[in-house]
């Protein structure tokens, strides 16, 4: 029978209903009689998702009302199964039964509810603090949820590894792979499934024929590369071995958005041919919606169609994904992928040696640094809701003291202390749900602005929503939120004997205690605070020092276009070269123009190409020589360092002269200049690329390559002219808004040939600042949470030092009448509330040196012990303490002797 | 909770229906032949509380049966009616048949 091991009903469901339930055979047959019921639900279809999501939908349904009736039932039947024992006598207890609790549950709610209504501004301020603090969790919470916890969208993607090469040496430790490597792993790695692979890049394929010319991302994979993931096409097929090894006849397949775009979803284009890149080829499938896997692509060719990425292991395009055969372990593939390297690095030493590979499952690889970043964030989050209780526990405390006479009352009616404890905290369960729903309200007001406003680098951050996880989330955080603020309260609230109770003086001796309890939690969200304003300090000014970063050029007025030649019609270098110069000579005659030049891999980029390359008269002679003989390379057209801003420091830049048939010619950065030749002058030296002799003719100012933050790399730049390239970024200083001006340069590249697109127009500030929007995320998202600490914090000051003022108006009053000084008054309240934000200030500061480590990582250029951010802060607080600290005091002042002593 | 010694609409359908399953009855199929007989859907809720009642008073008795994988390893409450039961029930029955008596007629004019 399949119902057994394998069908159980929600197990969290299970243990809340067997919570509800009667101890005993009640509970046994129930539970097994739904247990039955769900088990025949699923033996309609075992195999269908849907019917199980269904089957347990309906087992959480049953919770519910049979807890409802249970728990409003079972008073009743526990005293009818009690009468007749206590009637002879045989059980008599002073307890209650347990029936009772229940019964009494529900007075306790409708009274809370009650009460509630007639103190509706500390209800309102509660229920506000509280939904503050758990909105600002459940909402990390649910961007955790989206971004790291949900599972890939792939088949059993737990089965799922990325491999990478590494080579130790070169300190390289995630790199792509060689077509050629991956052919070997593919057929002697046992401990595969399957192994798959595409390439680095997603070039942009240019589409033309039966609509205007398109320009979409498209990439290549190996034949297997969708039966790896498990996922197969929505229609059509997808590539057999054949088309991989062969490639006689080109195919493509098509994404969904692609195939609604183009074809507006009609079936019949599979099988029909379309032109790309000047060739027919024949579409063969469409995969579904959403697939996406690693860059959005919109056509997917089989690897042997471009044959020159496959050449050669030096080549590494491509980037590898694995499944894991059944019970096999990722270290045991590790193992093997490593000896069929090492025997690939021994067959070929010229570009292999040193290369090892590395495995990594494809959720970390996708999100483990989305995943450290976001659990930083989440544990600053808490740090709000940790206030947030406090200041509702002192509110509580508070209210406690005005409702002495109230519980008193019911001691003195007969209650046990118990009894009273469960009152006060059902009334914090009521409000601590409260303030969930409507925290919950906050969190989904931030998703939408997260969306809107979020880095676009987060993965999945647009699937950020509300499911089963963050709404049973944000429940039981509601609940243990009202046990971190209610317990104490209620507990303290209830401690005191019936005849200090019932005299009139006799609260001031037990609120004492109180208010010391109270001085406690104002000191711990002055320390929370202080901790959560140290770490949003710490992110601004890294923010800042990284905005102050030079990036080695000038961003501003500095437009950017992609531009790509029709493959088909310009072929030869002599080819390429003609289009590029009139592209630049007709982009160069826009008026607003100040000058242009090209490059094939703009700065403020993620990962780009290096090659091999050393000084022609030190070839490298050991395996660490080559190691270090390494660089960032640039192909760029003349011009391209003025329009740049780029200094030329020594020699000249690249001219028109330097071209296909003349010297090769190399400019060097300064950071390379310096690693290859410390001591002697560049100029003039030969280097060594792709087996020619290069001359060094210029060293320009280090660029940051890959973002402000990143390191600068060892970069060498060759004339475009001299390689030929068919795709450029084309970089235009205006005199104007840069982005006004492209219209004008469409225009002006479609006056050399209408079939050059042009695209990906972007102005470099923005490119500069979209590259900073994770840490400026960051520093937005804690600044807030620090400002909502500390308002939260000073309410909590304010708070006690108007009790304070209160509870001493009698003695301040006898102050005045004896003669006590404005001053001297002011300065007596003062020092209540500023010894307070002392401590809390010196707790603060230990503790935030002790969580610095934490956000260290998330810090550029800026110590994570940074003495002025911690003092700075620490000042900052002081002064929100002080303007805490001025109503009351004033209001202490204001007491009028005379009133004092009358009412006395 | 003082009770008429007569039963509610809801314990007269229970113990109708357990009488119907002739010893066969637990929670689940009472559910259904009060579904199934009289289109009648009760929660499992009320049915149990309602079970619990009718046992507290002595009309319904339970025995334990052997639990089953199927049954997450719970045993299954099966259900018989006692002869209290049976004389409530009578006496229930002789009660409404002695109100409905000479009312035929109204009934048919609708």
């Amino acid at each position: 029978m399949r119902c057994g091991r394998e069908a159980v009903p929600p197990r969290v469901a299970q243990a809340l209903l067997a919570a509800c339930l009667p101890r005993g055979m009640v509970r046994d047959t129930v539970l097994g009689d739904l247990h039955e019921a769900y088990c025949s639900m699923l033996e309609r279809d075992p195999s269908s998702r849907a019917l199980w999501l269904r089957a347990g939908l309906w087992y959480w349904g049953q919770l519910p009302p049979l807890c409802l009736r249970y728990l409003t039932h079972r008073g009743a039947h526990a005293r009818q199964r009690h009468r007749p024992a206590d009637s002879t006598g045989t059980t008599t207890r002073n307890k209650p039964p347990r029936g009772f609790i229940v019964k009494d549950s529900w007075h306790d709610i409708r009274f809370a509810s009650r009460t509630f209504r007639r103190s509706p501004g500390f209800t309102l301020a509660s229920v506000l603090v509280l939904a503050i603090g758990i909105g600002a969790v459940t909402l990390m919470f649910s961007l955790l949820n989206s971004v790291v916890l949900r599972p890939l969208p792939f088949e059993e993607p737990e089965q799922l590894v990325w491999i990478s090469s590494m080579n130790e040496a070169r300190r390289v430790m995630s790199n792509s792979t060689s077509a050629l490597d991956y052919w070997d792993y593919r057929e002697q790695a046992g401990t595969l499934e399957s192994v798959a692979a595409f390439l680095v890049f997603t070039p942009q394929a240019i589409i033309t024929g039966r609509d205007e010319p398109e320009r979409v991302p498209s990439t290549i994979v190996s034949y297997n590369f969708f039966s790896t993931l498990g996922i197969t096409p929505q229609l059509g097929r997808s590539f057999l071995l054949e088309e991989e090894r062969a490639g006689e006849q080109n195919v493509v397949v098509i994404s969904y958005g692609f195939w609604q775009r183009r074809f507006g979803g009609d079936e019949a284009a599979v099988g029909t041919s379309m032109t790309i890149n000047g060739e027919p080829y024949q579409i063969v499938g469409v995969m579904p919606q959403g697939f996406i896997f690693n860059n959005p692509v919109d056509l997917w060719f089989p690897m042997q169609s471009r044959v020159g990425f496959t050449q050669s292991r030096g080549n590494n395009n491509f980037n590898l994904v694995g499944r894991l055969a059944a019970g096999v372990s990722i270290e045991q593939v590790q193992g093997q992928l490593q000896t069929i390297a090492q025997r690939i690095a021994e067959a070929y030493p010229e570009t292999n040696e040193g290369w090892s590979v590395r495995l990594q499952s494809l959720h970390e690889r996708f999100f483990a640094g989305a995943r450290s970043i976001l659990l930083i964030m989440f544990g600053l989050v808490s740090l709000v809701l940790l206030i947030a209780c406090a200041n509702v526990a002192s509110l509580a405390l508070a209210r406690a003291t005005t409702r002495i006479s109230e519980i008193a009352m019911r001691f003195s009616l007969g209650a046990d202390r118990r009894r009273v404890v469960r009152l006060l905290l059902t009334e914090s369960v009521l409000i601590s749900l409260l303030g969930g729903a409507v925290g919950l309200v906050l969190a989904l007001l931030g998703m939408g602005a997260l969306k809107s406003f979020g880095p676009g680098t987060l993965p999945r951050l647009q699937e950020l929503g509300l499911d089963a996880r963050v709404l049973g989330f944000a429940f039981l955080l509601s609940l243990a939120t009202s046990i971190l603020f209610g317990v104490v309260p209620a507990l303290r609230g209830t401690r005191l004997s019936l005849s200090d109770a019932l005299r009139v003086g006799g609260m001031r001796g037990s609120s004492q205690a109180k208010s010391g309890f109270r001085s406690a939690l104002v000191i711990t969200q002055v320390a929370l605070s202080l901790m959560l304003m140290i770490a949003s300090g710490l992110l601004v000014r890294s923010y800042l020092q990284l905005q102050g970063v030079d990036p080695g050029f000038m961003p501003q007025r500095l437009l950017q276009a992609d531009v790509q030649l029709p493959s088909w019609k310009y072929q030869s270098n002599e080819e390429i070269e003609q289009a590029w110069s009139l592209v630049h000579q007709q982009v160069a005659a826009i008026p607003g123009v100040v000058s242009v030049g090209s490059i094939d891999q703009q700065p403020i980029r993620s990962g780009g190409t290096w090659n091999t390359v050393y000084p022609a008269d030190r070839p490298p002679t050991s395996t660490a020589d080559r190691n270090q003989s390494a660089g960032d390379r640039r192909m760029i057209s003349e011009g391209y360092f003025g329009t740049m801003g780029i200094p030329i420091l020594a020699g000249r830049d690249f001219s028109a002269l330097d071209g296909p048939n003349s010297t090769l010619v190399m400019i060097i950065g300064q950071t390379m200049a310096g690693r290859f030749f410390p001591d002697e002058d560049p100029l003039g030296k030969q280097m060594v690329l792709w087996g020619s002799n290069w001359d060094v003719v210029g060293v320009v100012g280090d660029v940051r390559e890959f973002g402000l933050a990143a390191d600068i790399p060892n970069v060498f730049y060759i004339p475009a002219r001299q390689v030929g390239p068919q795709r450029l970024q084309l970089m235009v200083r205006t005199v104007g808004n840069a982005t006004d001006m492209a219209p004008a340069l469409r225009e002006a590249v479609w006056e050399v040939d209408r079939e050059i697109p042009i695209a990906g127009f972007q102005d470099m500030e923005t490119r500069i600042a979209n590259s900073l929007s994770q840490p400026r995320f960051r520093m937005i998202l804690v600044a807030l949470f620090a400002v909502v600490a500390v308002i939260l914090a000073a309410t909590g000051l304010y708070g006690v030092l108007a009790y304070f003022v209160r509870q001493r108006t009698r003695e301040l009053g006898i102050r005045v009448a004896m003669g006590a000084t404005s001053p001297s008054i002011i300065g007596l309240v003062l020092r209540k509330g500023m010894s307070l934000v002392a401590i809390g200030i010196v707790l603060g500061l230990t503790g935030g040196f002790a969580g610095a480590r934490i956000v260290s990582s998330l810090l550029f250029n800026v110590s994570a012990t940074d003495a002025v951010t911690y003092g700075g802060v620490s000042l900052c607080l002081v002064a929100v303490g002080l303007v805490a600290c001025v109503v009351p005091a004033l209001r202490a002042v204001r007491v009028d002797p005379q009133e004092v002593l009358r009412a006395e | 909770m003082k009770r008429t010694g007569y039963l509610g609409e809801l314990e007269q359908m229970i113990l109708l229906a357990v009488l119907q399953l002739n010893g066969e009855a637990f929670g689940t199929n009472v559910l259904q032949e009060l579904s199934e007989r009289v289109g009648r859907t009760v929660s499992r809720g009320a049915l149990y509380v309602t079970l619990d009642r009718l046992e507290e008073k002595g009309m319904l008795t339970s025995q334990l049966g052997d639990p089953t994988p199927r049954r997450g390893g719970k045993p299954k409450r099966y259900l018989t009616v006692t002869p209290a039961g049976l004389a409530a029930l009578r006496r229930s029955r002789t009660a409404w048949m002695r109100l409905w008596e000479g009312l035929d007629s109204v009934l048919e004019q609708r």
